[in-house]
This record gives C-alpha cells, structure tokens and sequence, in this order.
C-alpha cells in the first residue's frame, strides 16, 4: 500500500528492525488496536502497519485490506484516492515501517487528526521497545551469568581506566564489586585501604595498551590472607569501535599457581637430574682413576712377581702391594658410603649438639691435632644446636678439620676459626683456616668433584670435600668455599630446614 | 740413547713402567715428573737444547697441581718451537668415551693409550722412532 524505493542506512535500518524480532510474528491485541485507533482517528476504512524489509513490505496488523506482505516497490497506494503513511521511527533516524491509512474518497487530515496518527506511530516504537528490554535482559543474563561464573577474573574499563565491570572471579565481595562501577583503582585502593601501588601499576598498564593500540600480557605473584603464594597471568586489551575508536580496555587474569608450581617442581627435577648426572660422570672417573688404576698396579705387579727369579726382586714387589691395596680399599669404603648416603633418603636426624659433635671429630684426628698444634676457636653461641642425621654432622667436621690440617702453610701455625650462626632462619656454618687456600679462578669447578687434589700432597685423594658435599646436599643444603692463595679457606655450610624448635 | 719422559703421580705405577721399558730396551733413557707442573717448567728451560729434549713423552690425565689437560694446553704453544720433533702418547687409566674423543681434538696427541702401557706397546711407539 506504499511505496518506498529506498530508505536511508539500508543497512542499519535492517539490523535495528532485526534486532525487534517482530517479522513473521503473529497477531497481537496491542498492534491490532493501534490499527483500529488510526482507522477511528482519520475516519479512514482501511489502515495498516506495516514494515519494511530488505526485499518485502510485511503488514504487521491491517484493517479494511487483506494483505500478508507485498513486493517493496509496489502500486498498492495508487489504488487510494487517499493515502497517509506516518514512518516508525527508531534510534531517531531509522525508519523501519509505516503507519498507514486509505480511503476511497479524497480526504484531507486536519492538524488534529495528523498529530494523533504521529502519536500512534511513536507508540508502535514504544511497544516494540517494550518488547527489547525482554530480549535484552535474557541475553544481558546469558552473557552476565557466563562472566560471572567464569572462574576466571574479567574487568571492563572505559577509556579513562573507570570500572565498567567486574565479575566475582576479580572482586568476590558484592558490595565492593558494585562500588567499584565507575571507580578508577586510586579510588578503589583508597576506599579498600590498600596500597596505591597496585593502582600505579594498573595505571601504567591501561596507559601502555592504549596508547600502543596492542594487548600485553604479564605474571603476577601476590601472597593471599592464608600466606599462599598466587601467581596470575594477567592480560589487558583494548577495544576500538567500528571508526576504529579506542573506547575500552578488557582485563583478564587467569590463576596459573598450580601449573607455576609444577613448572617450579619440573624444574627442580630437571637441577636434580643434572646434578646426578654430573654425579654419575664423576663416578665414571673415579671408577677409571680411582679404582681402575690402583687394579692395574696391582695386576703388574702380580706379573712382576711371577717373572722374577730373583727373591729379593720378589719382596720389594710384595712389599709395592700393601700400599696399593690401602689406597683400593679407602677409596672403594668411600664410594660405598657416599652411594648409601645418596640412598638412605630417610636417615635418622637427631637433636645435636655442634660443641660435642666437634669435639668426637677432634678425638679422631687427635694425633693429628697434636702434631701440627693447631688453635681453634668456636663460637657457637647464635646456633649451639641442630636437628641433623649424626654421623653426616661428625664426618663433616671430620672432614673440613681434617682438610685444614692437612693444606695447612708451612710459613705459620693452622689457625681455626668456627662459627655457626642463624641467617634467614637457616643455620649457617663455617670453618676457618689461615692454610695454603685454593687458587679458586683455576679450581672453582672442581674442588667439590672426586678424585679431584690441587696440592702435591701425600694423602690427598680428593674424597673427603667431595663426601662433605654429598651429605650436605643429601639433606637439602649447600657448601661452597671462598679462599686467597697462601691465605686461608673458608668453608660454609648452609643447612636448610634443619633448626631446633626452641 | 732414546729418552722419554713419564709425567705420572702414581709412584707405583711410574715403578713398574719404568721396569717394562727397560726391560725391553736397555738403550732408553726415563725422566719420570710427576705432575704437568714439573714437566712444564723443565721442557720450558730445555727447549733451545735439542740433545736434551725428549723423543716420547707418556702423559697421565688426572694429576695435581696441574692435570694432562693443563699440559696440553700449554704444551700446544710451546711444542712447534721445539729444536727436535717427538711424539706425545696420553696413557690414562681413564676409560672415559668423553675424554678419549676430547683428546681426538688436539693434534699434537699421537694416541690415546689406555694403562697400563704393555712392552708390545711400548716397542712398536719407540720402533718408529
């Protein structure tokens, strides 16, 4: 009944009508009304409302005219003597329909009538948004109810970094979520009395996405109320309209604790497993060094005996065996022993005394002690005691004194100088010497490995730093030595977890 | 007189080679150090002094002070300088794929002897000379 070529903003006229979900929808009391009300109104037979489509007029409700739909450019309102149609007007300029009235007589509307038809015309767009909101709400709680179940956090700022939204997996706290709407995060730090770092940060973030246009993405760690550590990976980016706009930026930040820990566990792993395969190469060369070429010695020497003729030959030969023999059997007694202590995993630890456990490691060495007169000074006030498996506590005394003594200097009296002390809540030990030292930029690698020596000395085999280090780190600790040539070394220990609980 | 020097700090092991070589060749002359240390200062004083300079040097690996690797190293530079040529055998208990192939990569090594050095061994190197 009226023909309309083209409309303007085809396009957006099309996706606002759409949006209404009126099209093809069936007869309802409110439009039939409105219908009737016009046809009263203009004193008119027939009147109509109608909407246009892309391709087709689709009457909506009718009275005097029995019309489903029609081609967009048709003759119907020619077929009028007169003919009225008042636009649907939606968003202020699209026009999505008409609101028509005919006649078979030429008529001409008065002021009144016009106005009352225009009335009728905005109350089709009324009731047709009375018909969005329920659209609009159902899907508002579609998209709401995924956000705010998402056990993810999801913010919404606008262009000047104010809240637009925020789901409960961001701010769990009702009240404070629904203070935070239209709140920057100074204002949100100041109203939760937090830290206005956090903001600063924020701020920097939001500014730097955009001004850059581009997403960024980075780690966070916090601790929470119960002291654990909580590592997000947090993104920001930014939204443009369709001019290409900057007009939001959306946060998001994803709990990735569990998956850090098990990256900081692999990794640990990983140190372990290098740690014992350098372990396992340096048993290789012990095995080659240590083992293999005093078993060589001793296979020579057996060929040598059984060629010579001559019986003092043969004694001196005897005689070679002994040592070669000792040096076998010390050295394959401490294989043993550090391949259990890498094994016993569950060795006993007891309350320990560091004094008396110094002073069993003394009795040992005492002919020793006695030859070289060495001074010693303790002081292990700050940390007099330790939870530590015995005989790992008396071997690493054993060992540390015993390799001062024996790389003491010529030039002066061994001096020792022992401590134990509380640093970052672990007990740290140390053994001071005033001996040979260890030209550590050649050694720095090596003095902790096996059947590794850097002196020409009689009994060094280069075991005992190498056990020490084995016990230390068999219980979680460290060692590591600082030393000047012809100066001295220090050796400290740090043992991890292993306090007393005063 | 043929001279060869073991640079070796098994003490026993230094005896008992020393007793196969001579053993086998009466005309072998053994200067025996016992760590890359000694061996270095000493071809470092003797090097301008051809009858003095070694024609086989028999090198252990795991040493104090200063180990087979350390000799080497310096040993590289000093050795083209030399007045007479000899040949370097590296006799190590080690059996170590990792230090044999190490050892494959500096050319002045002849070979890579693992211990002990037995008299057919020893009679074929000083052969070739």
């Amino acid at each position: 009944m009226i023909n309309i070529p083209s409309l303007n903003n085809e396009a957006e006229r099309i996706d606002a009508l759409y949006v209404l979900e009126i099209l093809d929808t069936g007869k309802e009391e409110e439009f039939d009304n409105i219908v009737k009300l016009a046809s009263i109104i203009s004193h008119s037979p027939v009147a109509a409302l109608t909407f246009v489509d892309a391709d087709r007029i689709w009457y909506k409700a009718k009275q005097g005219i029995n019309c489903e739909e029609t081609p967009r450019n048709n003759d119907v309102a020619d077929t009028y003597p007169f003919f009225v149609a008042i636009p649907i007007v939606v968003n202020k300029h699209l026009v999505i329909g008409h609101l028509s009235v005919a006649g078979f007589e030429a008529l001409t509307l008065t002021q009144e009538q016009h106005k009352g038809l225009a009335l009728l015309a905005q109350q089709v767009v009324t009731l047709l948004q009375m018909r969005m909101p329920v659209i609009n709400n159902s899907i508002k709680e579609f998209y709401e109810s995924i956000l705010n179940n998402i056990p993810q956090d999801i913010v919404v700022f606008d262009a000047d970094h104010k809240y637009l939204f925020a789901n409960p997996g961001a701010i769990k706290n009702e009240e404070f979520r629904k203070y935070i709407i239209g709140k920057d995060d100074f204002e949100y730090a100041a109203y939760r009395n937090r830290d206005p770092k956090i903001a600063e940060a924020r701020r920097a973030q939001f500014l730097e996405v955009k001004n850059s246009g581009k997403a960024i993405g980075w780690e966070e760690s916090q601790t929470d109320p119960e002291g654990n550590v909580i590592t997000f990976l947090r993104r920001m980016f930014p939204m443009h309209d369709e001019q290409g706009k900057f007009i939001m930026v959306i946060g998001f930040g994803i709990d990735i604790s569990e998956r850090k820990s098990l990256e900081e566990k692999q990794s640990l792993i990983m140190e372990r497993l290098a740690i014992q395969n350098t372990q396992l190469i340096d048993f290789c060369n012990v095995v080659s060094h240590n083992l293999r070429g005093p078993l060589i010695n001793m296979a020579m020497l057996a060929e040598f005996i059984q060629e010579s003729e001559d019986v003092e030959e043969q004694k001196l030969l005897v005689s070679k065996l002994e040592p070669v023999i000792d040096i076998l059997k010390s050295t394959f007694n401490e294989l043993v022993e550090s391949i259990q202590i890498r094994q016993d995993n569950n060795v006993k630890s007891d309350n320990l005394n560091f004094a008396a456990c110094l002073q069993e490691a003394l009795d040992g060495l005492v002919e020793e002690m006695r030859k070289t007169e060495a001074k010693i000074s303790i002081d292990f006030e700050d940390a007099p005691a330790i939870i530590y498996p015995h005989k790992y506590l008396a071997s690493i005394f054993y060992n540390l004194i015993s390799n001062a003594i024996k790389y003491q200097s010529p030039n002066r009296k061994l001096s020792l100088n022992l401590t134990s002390k509380i640093k970052e809540g672990n007990i740290v030990l140390t053994v001071k010497d005033n001996g040979l030292g260890i030209d550590l930029l050649k050694h720095k690698d090596n003095i902790f490995k096996i059947g590794k020596v850097f002196h020409r000395h009689p009994d060094a085999k280069g075991l005992g730093l190498f056990m020490t280090k084995t016990q230390v780190e068999a219980m979680g600790g460290k060692i590591w030595v600082e030393s000047l040539p012809d100066e001295g070394s220090t050796f400290t220990v740090e043992f991890v977890n292993q306090n007393m609980n005063w | 007189m043929k001279k060869v020097y073991l640079i070796d700090d098994d003490d026993i092991y230094v005896f008992l080679t020393r007793k196969t070589i001579l053993k086998v060749r009466q005309d072998v002359d053994v200067e025996v150090f016992s760590d890359g240390l000694q061996a270095m200062t000493h071809l470092r004083a003797i090097q301008n002094q051809p009858e003095l300079l070694p024609d086989v040097i028999f090198l252990d690996l795991n040493m104090p002070v200063m180990d087979g690797w350390g000799f080497l190293k310096e040993y590289q530079e000093l050795a083209p300088a030399f007045a007479r040529k000899n040949e370097l055998y590296i006799v190590s208990s080690s059996i170590s794929p990792h230090e044999m192939e190490r050892s494959k990569g500096i050319p002045v090594v002849s070979e890579f002897i693992i211990k002990p050095l037995v008299k057919e061994k020893f009679l074929e190197i000083i052969g070739k000379i």
